[in-house]
């Protein structure tokens, strides 16, 4: 003779059911942490469309510029906000290193967290994204790792400097020396990378920094910006031209604000942190 | 849809449990072997320590949308080591991944149901998750000179925790028991960034789902 179970059985039976049902609906769909498919897209380009939308500006504009922002996501968006928040900033500039380890899910946070800014955004590639499947990650998610656009009479040229995560291809030498010198009529060009150009990350008998130091004395370039080092500074190692190191926002969480008038030489630096910004100078250098 | 589908079968998992196989007393058409069983005993290891005690599929769990492989119950299947080959197709992942997830998993608590089922209400444990291909390395490679520029892109930690529940078909067949499991799994880079960027990373952002079955001999 067979019975049913008993109610405590049921019970079992019930709370299992809720909790594996719980657990099973709270959205975890991630089979790997090593995919390549990133949900946003096209970022560069999306961004060139956003800036070519903009009218163009005869007088000074504002860029804010920031790096190395893996590992510290909540400090990353309250700077996003500041950038916003300060309704005067035309472009931003991300020298790299969005992630720590090249993951899918690492390069989304940041992502979603550029997505919120008001103004176009642009982001070259870091050492540390190009780990994993991060290069590919890239490509799909912004784009080309070199590329060159010009807005108010100024050329932007970001380039990929990760010699050792791009042996033989980073920096491409042929495109950059070209892309800089032809300067596309701009008045002024300013130049993103991730690595610095004075001890950059290289191969065993590489002449990258040899090459960043002859493109800084020959070259006229109004300002280098890279990330990658530690600390924050504005010098001129090499010739007439500023450098600003941005510092590793993971460490010290800062942003820099550039002002790009007309006037030659006549470029205004701000170091932010997240609560003030201080003036950087250097000497007006006359052309 | 994975979301929905794991519901309906972990719903349907436990509501489906033969009701009237958990007779509350023996009757004349009960096997005698069933009486011989001892109930408290989960791994009888009748095939010797060497040979592996279980197989397992599943799906998830970062180890990839198909993982196989085999593990050893231990201590009376209070513990349990497995290794998975995962694999990713690219039209999920946008390329085909390859990984290795080997874990340990303790599982010390267990209700009996009636001598047909088991349940393992929680277990814990963690691992690792070996990334296979030319884009990951244990070491960082010889070009740079620090040998530990970078940590390993081919190796991460796994911490997860499930629930199980096995079938327990009669005795003298050739598996011991059937289970079905159903595990939240992380990983130390989103573990860590969920620790250090509590507003911006959240707890699912952080976590992936597997469903398994496991069959052991």
């Amino acid at each position: 003779m067979s019975s049913s179970p008993g109610i405590v059985t049921w019970l079992q039976r019930a709370l299992a059911c809720a909790g594996i049902s719980l657990v099973a609906a709270s959205g975890c769909p991630q089979a790997t942490p090593f995919g390549s498919e990133p949900e946003r897209q096209d970022l560069t380009s999306k961004n060139l469309a956003a800036l070519a939308a903009l009218p163009e500006k005869s007088g000074p504009f504002k860029i804010a510029a920031l790096g190395d922002t893996h590992d510290d996501y909540d400090r990353f968006a309250k700077a996003v906000e500041l950038i916003n928040a300060r309704g005067d900033i035309d472009l931003v500039l991300h020298a790299g290193d969005m992630s720590d380890r090249g993951l899918l899910k690492e390069l989304e946070w940041t992502a979603d967290i550029l997505a919120r800014l008001r103004m176009p955004f642009f982001a070259v590639i870091g050492n540390h994204d190009a780990l994993s499947e991060g290069k590919e990650i890239y490509r799909k998610m912004f784009g080309p790792y070199n590329f060159t656009f010009t807005w108010s009479g100024t050329q932007f040229v970001l380039f990929n400097s990760n010699s050792l995560e791009f042996p033989g291809e980073a920096p491409d030498r042929d495109w950059l020396t070209t892309t800089l010198t032809e300067r596309n009529g701009a008045e002024r060009l300013i130049v993103l990378t991730h690595q610095p150009p004075y001890h950059p990350d290289d191969l065993p008998g590489g002449t990258a920094e040899e090459y960043y130091k002859y493109l800084l004395k020959t070259i006229d370039i109004d300002v280098f910006i890279h990330g990658h080092v530690e600390p924050w500074s504005l010098s001129m190692p090499v010739g007439k031209t500023p450098v600003i190191a941005l510092g590793t926002f993971q460490k010290v969480p800062c942003y820099t604000v550039i002002t790009v008038s007309p006037e030659p030489g006549a470029i205004r630096y701000e170091r932010c942190d997240l609560e003030r910004c201080e003036e950087q100078t250097l000497p007006v250098i006359a052309r | 849809m994975i979301r929905a589908l794991s519901s309906i079968l972990a719903a349907a998992t436990i509501a489906l449990a033969p009701a009237p196989a958990l007779a509350a007393e023996p009757c004349e058409t009960e096997e005698p072997a069933a009486a011989e069983r001892d109930p408290d005993e989960r791994d009888t290891d009748r095939q010797g320590w060497m040979v592996p005690d279980f197989a397992k599929l599943q799906t998830g769990g970062y180890v990839g949308l198909i993982g196989i492989g085999v593990g050893y119950a231990v201590l009376d299947d209070i513990l349990n080591l497995s290794a998975l080959y995962g694999f990713t197709p690219a039209a999920v992942a946008g390329v085909n991944v390859h990984a290795i997830g080997a874990t340990l998993s303790v599982r010390p608590f267990d209700i009996n149901i009636r001598g047909r089922l088991r349940h393992i209400p929680l277990y814990i444990g963690g691992g690792l998750l070996f990334g296979l291909g030319d884009n990951y390395f244990l070491t960082t490679p010889d070009e740079y000179n620090d040998r530990w520029y970078y940590v390993p892109t081919a190796v991460h930690w796994l911490l997860h925790v499930g629930t199980e529940v096995d079938v327990l078909p009669a005795p003298g067949g050739v598996f011991e028991r059937h289970g079905l499991l159903v595990e939240l799994v992380t990983l130390d880079t989103f573990l860590l960034s969920l620790i250090e960027s509590q507003n911006e990373v959240e707890l699912d952002d952080v976590l992936s789902l597997a469903l398994g079955y496991r069959a052991a001999w």
